[in-house]
């Protein structure tokens, strides 16, 4: 089947004006925010499954490969179509289609943006956990796919275990349920699979996810320091002491700097870094962990703490972290985010030798990051028209992964492997390892159509 | 079957073949033709290559806790005993993860977590057990726990806890050992040794493997390391236990409970004979009511706050009394309770678990209590999950005609609140009368081709998960 034909079926299944294939929209929807591009055949945009079941049974038959694509906020490349053929973009499938109060769960569809539902069940007393710092522009459906972090997972865990169930689209059109409302249905755990295996499984077109309650409490705590090892020690110290904070989050001196000239946080421009700590749960007993965690800053050689007095105070706080990414970017005109994870002992050394790297490439890296998670986003600041520079970050980050599986830690945290990573692959997978991951791709897709590369 | 050709890959004193051991191994009353104890994963794997190549059944063996639950093999000539598997190979407790194999004993795990001695332990390549081969982590940390609590913790191994994605009414707060497992090593059913995840909370470097192993009672590989995330001890554990004359009373202080704020582990309401499998006396039960026992565990402050909130939702509830227990007493409690049923398969006990939408649990226990009239049954649920378990326990009443229908019509409400149900411990031959998974939905198609992708010739745990994967 021609593409001229491909897309003349596709507007049978979604009508006229939702096939995109001017010159404009396919370089729109070849890119993300990691490096590279590549341009889809036709972009189409499905309002419904059986849209989307009647899409990917129609790009089996004429054997196009399919990607699906939420907003592009992802960091790796996982939504790039490198081998073109169709692109299916979630924007009309956008709705909330239920929040269940009793039952603590939600539907939604994959175009949902995260932000939305919180704001959506905030009003309900619930939340939802998983809050990436994307998440005014991310979707649900990409940050299944990746299964996507956020400063809360210290204490509440990562997208996978806030999903309940998912509405999926197999390579030939099939439509299949997992998992579901209520608890443990039995047999193998196909939700659990599909999180995070950047749509090579399926297209999801229906997610299942659970509400908590909303904390009755909060206390958010900002430490100054004057080193980056004494934050680092720090993180370190108030695990050990029995404590488990709904946050840790650090921001080194570069980053401090952008975020205080674009949003104003009231973050000291001479301070090495700075580390955000949130406690939440029940009133009682909060003001004497508080006051333990400054005793732990303290001994640390914290610099000041500073604890935000009301709900203002503390969205100040926060404004800095999650604005720090856009703030980074007014510096330099590029900057490429590295996912590492080490285990957060080590973290001093590693943030230590990072710098290092900063320093050999003679690349600026700022480091702003999920401490008590260990999970590092050493950005990278560049201009990506330079081509020589842009082989340096290139190679810088290679580097700083390579540190991190040195220091025992892993390559990706929370933003996906996609095209950034492929490389790094066997940094930490054996050969059996990546064999037998391709065992599972083939009995999800056995024609190897679903985001191909 | 050819001896022989085991003792190729393991010490022949590894190769169990007398009959008197093999009956301890029998599963659904069919007894392999040898068990075999692997001193290492890569022991394992070279036994799983072999089954492979000579197309045996084989059956993962950890401490046989739950060896009643599923379909009777389809064939079975080996077991495979994780007994040997018993290393722990490191506890760091700065970044709160313990990595330990999988035929290493829940309690014994817990035992050393929780000391505030050295945490000594041996490396795993060490085969000499001598003191300076001990590794030590240090003594600045206070204690840490697996907050796992499944039945029978003190023979339960992490490998079987693990493929059965197995806990118990704690579950409510610290979610199961899917939500605690950062990483693992196992040996695939071909005879690879297939390494996912690590040691750091979030990874999401490749395919989430781990998460198709939990759970897939091990007809997917033999599970090797394990590598769990850990918390703090909490500074103040307790129990209360509230008794109620009517359902009606004990349900709505359970939804009044769950509304609140308050952060309970665990959150349980038993029945008469529920409650006697706790065999604590210290409330003042009525006979024919219904208790509701609430786990906290936290910081002191919390906790004090949680049981003064606990009494006064609890009056006006109706509540005829309420007892708070101290740690040693919460722990019984807890214990008597996850250990109540016999795990044997000769036990004349039925256990069903029922599972629903977390608002129709009540009307799923309305629907177990009326089938079950005049039958002596223990009743549990975990409201804030959805979960509601059902014990047959009278001996006379296991007339399997009449137990199996019981089932099914509970299957039915299951089905009917969203939910499903399993026959978690049952006899063989009510197995016959009764699926012990129900029937399987559209998925299945994935699962399967999943097994044949994994497992092309089927020799891992045959036959006996859903739908005979």
């Amino acid at each position: 089947m021609d593409i001229a034909t491909v897309r003349q079926r596709l507007k049978e299944i979604v009508g006229d004006q939702y096939v995109l294939t001017s010159d404009v929209d396919l370089m729109l929807y070849g890119y993300d925010a990691y490096l590279e591009m590549s341009r889809p055949d036709v972009v189409v945009v499905p309002e419904n499954t059986e849209q989307v079941s009647r899409i990917v049974k129609l790009a089996y038959e004429a054997g196009v490969p399919v990607t699906a694509r939420g907003a592009g906020t992802s960091l790796s490349g996982g939504p790039v179509p490198l081998k073109g053929g169709i692109v299916i973009h979630f924007s009309r499938m956008n709705r909330i289609l239920e929040i269940d109060i009793p039952n603590k769960r939600a539907r939604v569809e994959p175009g949902v943006i995260t932000l939305d539902l919180q704001t959506a069940v905030a009003k309900q007393g619930l939340q939802y956990a998983p809050d990436p710092a994307s998440q005014k522009t991310s979707t649900l459906g990409g940050n299944v796919g990746e299964n996507s972090g956020g400063p809360h997972c210290l204490k509440y865990g990562v997208t996978t275990n806030h999903i309940m169930g998912l509405k999926m689209v197999l390579y030939d059109g099939t439509v299949v349920d997992t998992g579901g409302k209520a608890p443990d249905r039995p047999g193998y755990d196909l939700t659990g699979l599909v999180v995070g295996s950047e749509g090579t499984f399926g297209v999801i077109t229906e997610i299942t996810l659970r509400l908590i309650d909303q904390p009755e409490a909060v206390k958010t705590l900002l430490g100054i320091f004057d080193t980056i090892e004494d934050a680092g020690n720090t993180v370190s110290a108030i695990i050990a002491d029995g404590i488990v904070p709904a946050t840790l989050e650090m921001m080194d001196k570069l980053v401090i700097k952008a975020v205080e000239e674009s949003v104003h946080a009231g973050y000291p421009l001479d301070a090495e870094a700075v580390l955000i700590i949130e406690l939440d749960g029940l009133k009682d007993g909060m003001g004497r962990l508080a006051d333990r965690i400054i005793e732990i800053c303290r001994a640390n050689r914290v610099r000041e703490v500073k604890v935000a007095k009301d709900e203002a105070e503390r969205n100040v706080l926060w404004t800095g972290r999650r604005g720090a990414f856009g703030a980074v970017s007014r510096l330099r005109p590029s900057y490429m985010v590295c996912d590492g994870t080490v285990p957060r002992t080590k973290l001093p050394e590693v943030l230590r030798k990072v710098t290092e790297i900063g320093r050999k490439y003679n690349l600026p890296i700022g480091n702003v990051f999920h401490a008590g998670d260990g999970n590092l986003h050493p950005l990278i600041l560049f201009d990506v028209r330079d081509e020589e520079e842009t082989a340096r970050v290139k190679r810088a980050g290679t580097e700083i992964l390579r540190l991190c599986v040195d220091a025992g830690g892993t390559i990706s945290g929370e933003h996906g492997i996609g095209l950034e990573k492929l490389a790094e692959m066997s940094f930490i997978f054996s050969r059996d390892d990546i064999a037998a991951m391709w065992k599972l791709k083939n009995a999800f897709d056995p024609a190897g159509q679903l985001n191909p590369g | 079957m050819d001896i022989n050709l085991l003792h190729e890959v393991l010490s022949p004193q590894m190769v169990v073949t007398d009959s008197a051991s093999l009956a301890g191994f029998a599963v659904d009353g069919i007894v392999p033709e040898a068990v075999v104890y692997p001193i290492s994963l890569n022991e394992a794997a070279e036994v799983t290559k072999l089954a492979n190549k000579e197309n045996w059944g084989v059956i993962p063996w950890g401490g046989g806790t739950k060896m009643t639950l599923g379909n009777a093999p389809s064939r079975f000539n080996l077991a495979l005993s994780t007994n040997r598997l018993d290393k722990i190979i490191d506890i760091d407790v700065a970044n709160l993860t313990v990595t330990a194999q999988a035929g290493v004993r829940l309690a014994d795990l817990q035992d050393l977590l929780g000391g505030t001695e050295n945490r000594c332990f041996f490396p795993v390549d060490g085969n000499v057990r001598k003191q300076a081969d001990y590794m030590c982590s240090s003594r600045d940390y206070k204690g840490v726990f697996l907050p796992l609590d499944p039945p029978f913790s003190d023979r339960a191994t992490l490998g079987g806890i693990v493929a059965a994605n197995s806990t118990g009414p704690k579950r409510l707060r610290y979610g199961l050992p899917r939500d605690l497992i950062l990483g693992m090593r196992y040996a695939a059913p071909t005879g690879e040794i297939i390494g996912m995840g690590g040691k750091t909370v979030k990874n999401v470097s490749g395919y989430d493997v781990s998460k198709i192993m939990i759970g897939a009672l091990g007809t997917l590989g033999i599970l090797g390391d394990l590598t769990f995330r850990l918390l703090p001890l909490p500074e103040e554990v307790t129990v209360v236990v509230a008794a109620f004359k009517a359902f009606d009373d004990a349900r709505s202080f359970a939804d009044r409970v769950l509304g609140s704020k308050l952060l309970p582990t665990s959150l349980e309401i038993l029945n008469q004979s529920g409650y006697d499998f706790t065999g604590s006396n210290d409330l003042n039960a009525p006979s024919g009511g219904w208790c509701v026992a609430i786990g906290l565990e936290g910081f002191s402050e919390e906790v004090k706050r949680e049981i003064s909130d606990l009494r006064d939702m609890a009056k006006r509830d109706n509540a005829l009394n309420l007892v708070d227990l101290d740690r040693d007493k919460a722990t019984t409690f807890w214990k008597n309770l996850a250990d109540c049923v016999p795990s044997t398969a000769d036990s004349p006990i039925v256990k069903f678990k029922g599972s629903s939408l977390i608002s129709q649990y009540a009307k799923l226990m309305e629907a177990w209590t009326a089938a079950s009239q005049g039958i002596d049954c223990a009743l549990t649920a975990s409201p804030g999950l959805g979960l509601v378990y059902a014990y047959v326990i009278e001996e006379s009443a296991m007339d399997l005609e009449n137990v199996a229908k019981l089932g099914a019509t509970f299957r039915a409400a299951a089905e009917q609140y969203g939910g499903s149900m399993v026959m978690e411990c049952a006899p063989p031959a009510l197995k016959q009368k009764l699926d012990p998974w129900g029937d399987p939905r559209g998925d299945l198609v994935l699962m399967r081709r999943i097994k044949e992708s994994v497992d092309p010739l089927g020799v891992l745990n045959p036959g006996r998960f859903l739908g005979g994967l």
